[in-house]
This record gives structure tokens, sequence and C-alpha cells, in this order.
């Protein structure tokens, strides 16, 4: 079902992770039913983030990171070629190839070049919905 | 020794429903499983900051991001 289906770019893991508050994301794949689809693309973006010399004061276990995003999320290997969706950074393509190759109907980004063209990407697909972590968080906040 | 036949069929009953499933769906089964486990596990944190530092805004981690790829590119 595509409502249950999202994608989280590196930026969201990242703050996620590195705050010690990824249970945030257990609790909402638990009791929300929520999948989150991840890539090898994205578990090296990931990785490089982690490993940047400016975190070194988190101490992040870098290992049990990337095993926690592989323990709650579906692996997915995206069909090629990529399309370009994000013109302003072609890097970031395949997150929103990620999300329409497995029917997901939310991306979660923290990056300026996805968040800037929502309206475009939401307008071309209209089944997918960008939000930012705020939005996404405010979505499984209990009334 | 019938709990552990019962309990036998009522997986076996199980992983055939979870067969019918389109892989993708199939996935998302063994994921909500696997955090459920996680869940009940006690784990080591995966970040231990030192005292005093303060957390990164989002702004920040996009610009390490794109630092990190810049870094890398055609690696």
């Amino acid at each position: 079902m595509r409502v249950n289906r999202y994608v989280l770019d590196a930026n969201i893991w990242v703050s996620y992770l590195i705050t010690n508050n990824e249970q945030i994301l257990t609790n909402i794949v638990i009791e929300h039913r929520i999948t989150f689809y991840y890539c090898p693309e994205l578990i090296i973006e990931i990785n490089r983030v982690l490993d940047y010399p400016h975190l070194k004061k988190h101490h992040i276990n870098i290992g049990n990171a990337i095993n926690f995003i592989k323990q709650i999320g579906v692996d997915f290997t995206l069909a090629r070629p990529i399309k370009s969706y994000i013109p302003d950074d072609e890097n970031d393509n395949y997150i929103v190839a990620l999300a329409l190759q497995t029917n997901s109907g939310f991306i979660t980004s923290g990056d300026k070049h996805i968040l800037s063209q929502k309206s475009f990407l939401e307008t071309k697909y209209k089944k997918l919905k960008i939000l930012t972590k705020s939005e996404f968080e405010k979505m499984f906040k209990k009334s | 020794m019938a709990l552990i036949i019962n309990l036998n069929k009522a997986t076996e009953e199980l992983l055939q429903e979870v067969d019918k499933l389109e892989p993708l769906e199939k996935e998302s089964v063994l994921a909500y499983v696997r955090t459920l486990n996680l869940k009940r596990k006690k784990r080591k944190p995966i970040a231990s900051p030192e005292k005093g530092v303060k957390p990164l805004t989002m702004a920040q981690i996009d610009k390490i991001k794109h630092i990190t790829r810049n870094r890398y590119a055609g690696k």
C-alpha cells in the first residue's frame, strides 16, 4: 500500500542516528505498520556522512547504525538508468527513483534541492508527497 | 507435545500466508518482525556524544552530505 511506504533521505536517517532518537523510527514502524525503503546508494551515503570528521565527537558506532537501518528497513535494488528528477543536484535523483520504483507515497527529506522541487514532483507524481522531518513526525503524533 | 504441534501448525499456516504476498509486501512483513525483535532486545546506543556537543541542525547535516559527496565524487 502506497500510503505505508516511505523513503527517508540520508540527512533524515543521520539526524535520528546521531541523536540516539532512532527509537522514534522503530515505534513508527511498529505502531503504524510503515515500511522504510533503502538502497545500496543510500547506505553508502549515510556511511560517508557518519564517518565525516566533524561527527567524531558524537562517537557513532557506524556498523550498528547501518545494521539498524537494515533491520527496520527493506532493501531495494534500483533499476537503471535512473532518470533526472532533481536538475539542481543529479546526485539526489536516486532518492526520487527509489520512492517511485517502490511505489512509496512519501519522501522525507532535509535536502534543500529535493525540498525545492516539492511542488514540481508532487504535481508530476500525484501519489508522491515530499515531507520535511517535522511534517513527517507530525503525521504520527498522537492526538 | 500438543502445544508444540499446534505452534508448528500455526507457524506453517503463517508462513503459507506470507508466501502468498508479492515480494515487496513479503519484505515489509519481515522488516516489521525484525523491528519487533529489535525493540525487545536491549541495544547499545548508536551514538554517545561527548558532553556539551550540540545536536546538528538539518542544514548542517545537509552541508556535510554535500561535502562528502564532493569528496567521494568519481570514486
